[in-house]
C-alpha cells in the first residue's frame, strides 16, 4: 500500500512541477501570432496550388497580413474568397472579372513528323527533334495539361485536343505553366473571340501543315473596328483590353481561325454532359 | 553477369558490353575522296556554349576556309564555311542535335573548291610557341571531336590554380557501330601523334597516354612503333566496354584517378583528347586549315555499301545516305551511335555537325512498349557512375523533381548503358533527360 501511495504522490509532485513550470513557460515564450492569419487561412480554399505566387494558402495569409499580397490575390477563391478575406482585415474589395484558361489550338489533320515511342509527356516529347507534331507550334494532346490541373477542370477532349470545363476553372495558370509550347491562355471568361492558333510559320508554310492555321493574310486586322487584332510575326494577335468580342473578324476568317467561342462552349459543355 | 571473367586490361567499374558492337561493318571502308555537295548548311551553334555570330550576309561570296562565325563569350567557337560559293540565306534551321530551328549559314557551292587567303599556309611546328598554338586551335574553331564539342582553346586554358601534367588521348571509340576514329588512326597516325606533341606543348605538359580498346590491337601496336623512342607517351590497351572513351572511365582505367561526376578532368590534373580533335590541332597548326571536314561512319542494316566518308560539314544526308546506297525501308536514322546518338526527325532537314561522328541507318528499328520497373537492378550494375538510374526513372515518372535531385541526377552523364540492359525496356534516360530539362526551367525562374 505504501509502494501505491509513494508512486502516487512522487508523479502528483512531478505533476504539479513541470505543470507550473509549462504555464510560466507558455506565458514568457508566447509566440504572437496575429490571428487574421488563422482567419484567412480558413476561408482560403486550401488546394496549396501556389497560384497565387506565395508558399501555399498559409503563406498567403501570411503575405496578406503582412500587406505584401492582395485581400483578392486568390484566383482560385475568386470573389467569393476575395470578399472573406476583404472582411478580416478591414479592407473593401472591387468585383474582378473571373478568367479561364482557352486552349489556343484546334489543330485539325496535322500529320506527325515521325513515330513517338517515348515517355507520354508533352514537355518530354517536346525535347524529342522538337516534338513529332508536324506543326512546331501545335498542341501534341499527350495530356500533361490535363495531369497538372488539380480542380479536374480539364480533360482530354475526342479530338485529341485538351477541353477546359469552365465551371471549375479557377485560372490558377497551372495548365498554362507546363505547357512546353504555352499554347494556354488565361483571358477574362467575357471574351469570346480567340486566334486558336500559335504557328508562327509564314502563311504558305503553316497552310500546307494545318488547316485550321493562322495564315497571316490580316483580313482580321483590316476589317476589326477597335483595333484590337494586329498581325505580328506572321499571327494574329487580339489584345484582350481592346476587343469587344463583336465577332466581325470571325466572319471574314478564311481558315476559321478566329473563332467566336460562344459556340464552342455550347458543344464542350454537351461533351462533359455526355 | 556473376559469371563475368575479370579482364587482366585496364578499365572502370560498370558498363555493358554490346553482343555485336557492328564495327567489322565498316572497320576496312576507307574514306573514298571527298563527298562535295551542293549546298551546305552551316550551323552557328556546332559546340557547347554560346552561338556564334554570323559574319556573312545573303548574297556575300565566300571562299572554303573562310570565317563565316565569330565566336562569342568564353565557351564558344569559330565556324568556317566548309566549301567555296554564294550565301543563299542566313536562316534558322532544324538542328540535328537539339531538333529546334537553330540560326544556320546556307551556302551553294560554285566549282572553284581553293583555299581562302590567309589559310592552306605550311608553318615550322618545332619553332611555334604555345601561345600561338592555342590561337591557331581557337581560330580554326576546333571543338572536342568524340562528341561533345567542347571548345578545345578553352580546354586548353586551365585556371591558374590547376595544373595538368597528363594529356590523355582517347582511341577507344567505345560506340557501336563507329569506326571513324579507328580509319582515321590507321590511315594518319603521325599526323596524330604530331597533334597530340602540340596539344602537350601548349600546355607545357611533358606526359601523355594513349587508351585504345583491345578491338582495335592494330592500332596499338602502330602507336606503339611510331612512339617507341619517346618515353613520356604511353599507350595502353583497354577492355572492350562502353563507355570506355567517357572522360570518367578513361582516367579511371588508364591514370586510375577518381573525380565527382560533376567535376572536369582538371581537377585530377588530366585533359582528354580525342584523336580525331588531334589530328584537326595538327591540321591547323601546321597547314592553317580550319575545321571544315571529318571522316563519318555511315553504317548500319538501312545501307547496302556501310563507309566511312570525308565529309564537309554541312553536308545533307540525304548526300551522304544516297552514296552508302540507302535501303528504301528505312525507319531510323540516328546521328552518332547507338547508344548516345540522336535519333532524327527527317530526312530531309538533317545535315552533319562538327560532333557528327557517324549516322546509323536502321531498317528495323524495334518499337519497345516499356514497362514497371521488375526492381532486377541490372542498370544500377551497369552505371559506371554507380547512381540508381532504377530509382531515377520513378521518381521522374513520378515528376518528383527534387527527389531526382536528391538522387544526384545532375551526375547522370545520359551514356545509355541502363536504357540498354533494362529488361522491362524503360525509358530511363528519356526520363532523366526530360527530369534535367525542367529543373533547368525550374532554376531559370528562381
Amino acid at each position: 500500500m505504501s509502494l501505491l501511495l509513494g508512486a502516487a504522490i512522487t508523479l502528483g509532485i512531478l505533476g504539479m512541477v513541470f505543470g507550473i513550470g509549462l504555464a510560466i513557460a507558455s506565458d514568457k515564450f508566447a509566440v504572437k501570432v496575429d490571428p487574421r492569419i488563422d482567419s484567412i487561412n480558413e476561408v482560403l480554399p486550401g488546394a496549396n496550388c501556389g497560384a497565387c505566387g506565395q508558399p501555399g494558402c498559409s503563406g498567403f495569409a501570411q503575405a496578406v497580413v503582412e500587406g505584401k499580397a492582395p485581400v483578392s490575390g486568390c484566383t482560385v477563391g475568386q470573389d467569393a474568397v476575395a470578399k472573406l478575406v476583404a472582411n478580416i482585415m478591414g479592407v473593401k474589395v472591387e468585383n474582378k472579372e473571373r478568367s479561364v484558361a482557352v486552349v489556343m489550338c484546334h489543330a485539325r489533320g496535322v500529320k506527325n513528323k515521325f513515330t513517338y515511342n517515348g515517355v507520354k509527356d508533352c514537355r518530354a516529347a517536346h525535347l524529342v527533334g522538337g516534338g513529332f507534331l508536324g506543326c512546331d507550334y501545335g498542341c501534341l494532346g499527350l495530356g500533361t495539361c490535363v495531369e497538372a490541373c488539380k480542380f479536374e477542370a480539364m480533360y482530354m477532349g475526342k479530338d485529341g485536343l485538351p477541353k477546359v470545363i469552365e465551371e471549375r476553372c479557377t485560372a490558377c495558370g497551372k495548365c498554362a505553366a507546363v505547357c512546353p509550347r504555352k499554347l494556354i491562355s488565361i483571358v477574362p471568361i467575357s471574351k469570346m473571340v480567340h486566334v486558336r492558333c500559335k504557328s508562327l510559320d509564314k502563311g504558305a508554310v503553316a497552310k500546307k501543315i494545318c488547316q485550321d492555321s493562322c495564315i497571316a493574310c490580316k483580313q482580321c486586322e483590316k476589317i476589326c473596328p477597335y483595333d484590337a487584332v494586329h498581325v505580328q510575326n506572321n499571327l494574329a494577335v487580339i489584345d484582350y483590353h481592346k476587343c469587344t468580342s463583336c465577332g466581325k473578324c470571325v466572319e471574314v476568317c478564311p481558315n476559321h481561325t478566329i473563332i467566336n467561342y460562344a459556340h464552342e462552349r455550347s458543344r464542350d459543355k454537351q461533351a462533359v454532359l455526355i | 553477369m556473376l559469371t563475368r571473367v575479370k579482364s587482366k586490361l585496364k578499365t572502370f567499374v560498370g558498363g555493358i558490353h554490346p553482343a555485336d558492337d557492328g564495327k567489322s561493318l565498316t572497320r576496312d571502308r576507307k574514306e573514298v575522296t571527298p563527298l562535295l555537295p551542293k549546298t551546305v548548311y552551316l550551323f552557328m551553334s556546332q559546340h557547347i556554349g554560346a552561338p556564334a555570330k554570323p559574319m556573312v550576309k545573303k548574297g556575300d561570296i565566300v571562299k572554303k576556309g573562310q570565317l563565316i562565325g565569330e565566336l562569342q563569350g568564353f565557351i564558344s567557337a569559330n565556324v568556317h564555311a566548309s566549301v567555296s560559293g554564294k550565301v543563299v540565306d542566313v536562316i534558322p534551321w532544324p538542328h540535328p542535335v537539339t531538333g529546334m530551328k537553330s540560326p544556320a549559314v546556307i551556302i551553294e557551292r560554285t566549282e572553284d573548291d581553293t583555299w581562302a587567303e590567309g589559310t592552306d599556309i605550311v608553318s615550322d611546328i618545332d619553332s611555334i610557341s604555345p601561345e600561338e598554338i592555342k590561337q591557331r586551335i581557337q581560330w580554326a574553331g576546333i571543338v572536342g571531336l568524340g562528341g561533345a564539342t567542347f571548345p578545345t582553346h578553352v580546354k586548353l586554358t586551365p585556371p591558374k590554380d590547376k595544373t595538368i601534367d597528363t594529356i590523355v588521348m582517347n582511341g577507344a571509340e567505345c560506340e557501336p557501330f563507329l569506326t571513324c576514329d579507328y580509319r582515321l588512326m590507321m590511315d594518319k597516325p603521325h599526323e596524330i601523334i604530331q597533334g597530340l606533341r602540340l596539344v602537350m606543348k601548349c600546355l607545357g605538359c611533358r606526359k601523355a597516354h594513349i587508351g585504345i580498346e583491345e578491338n582495335k590491337e592494330d592500332v596499338y601496336r602502330l602507336f606503339k612503333d611510331i612512339v617507341s623512342n619517346d618515353p613520356n607517351i604511353r599507350i595502353d590497351l583497354l577492355e572492350v566496354k562502353y563507355p570506355q572513351g567517357a572522360e570518367h572511365q578513361l582516367i579511371k582505367a588508364l591514370l586510375n584517378r577518381e573525380f565527382k561526376p560533376t567535376q572536369l578532368p582538371l581537377e585530377v590534373g588530366a585533359i582528354v583528347v580525342n584523336v580525331g580533335t588531334a589530328f584537326a590541332v595538327y591540321e591547323a597548326v601546321k597547314f592553317k586549315k580550319p575545321l571544315i571536314q571529318r571522316i563519318i561512319t555511315v553504317t548500319g542494316n538501312g545501307v547496302e555499301r556501310p563507309q566511312n566518308f570525308l565529309v564537309r560539314l554541312g553536308t545533307p544526308v540525304k548526300l551522304l545516305l544516297e552514296a552508302a546506297q540507302v535501303t528504301p525501308d528505312v525507319n531510323k536514322i540516328i546521328f552518332g551511335g547507338p547508344m548516345m546518338g540522336i535519333s532524327q526527325a527527317s530526312i530531309d532537314a538533317a545535315v552533319t555537325v562538327k560532333g557528327t561522328g557517324g549516322i546509323l541507318v536502321q531498317r528495323d528499328a524495334h518499337q519497345w512498349e516499356s514497362h514497371a520497373c521488375i526492381r532486377c537492378g541490372r542498370c544500377v550494375d551497369s552505371c559506371p557512375y554507380g547512381l540508381n538510374p532504377s530509382e531515377l526513372s520513378i521518381v521522374c515518372e513520378a515528376k518528383e523533381f527534387n527527389l531526382a535531385l536528391e538522387n544526384n541526377i545532375m551526375e547522370c552523364k545520359e551514356c545509355g548503358c541502363c536504357s540498354y540492359i533494362c529488361p522491362a525496356k524503360r525509358p530511363i534516360v528519356h526520363l532523366i533527360k526530360f527530369a534535367k530539362a525542367e529543373i533547368a526551367k525550374q532554376r531559370v525562374k528562381t
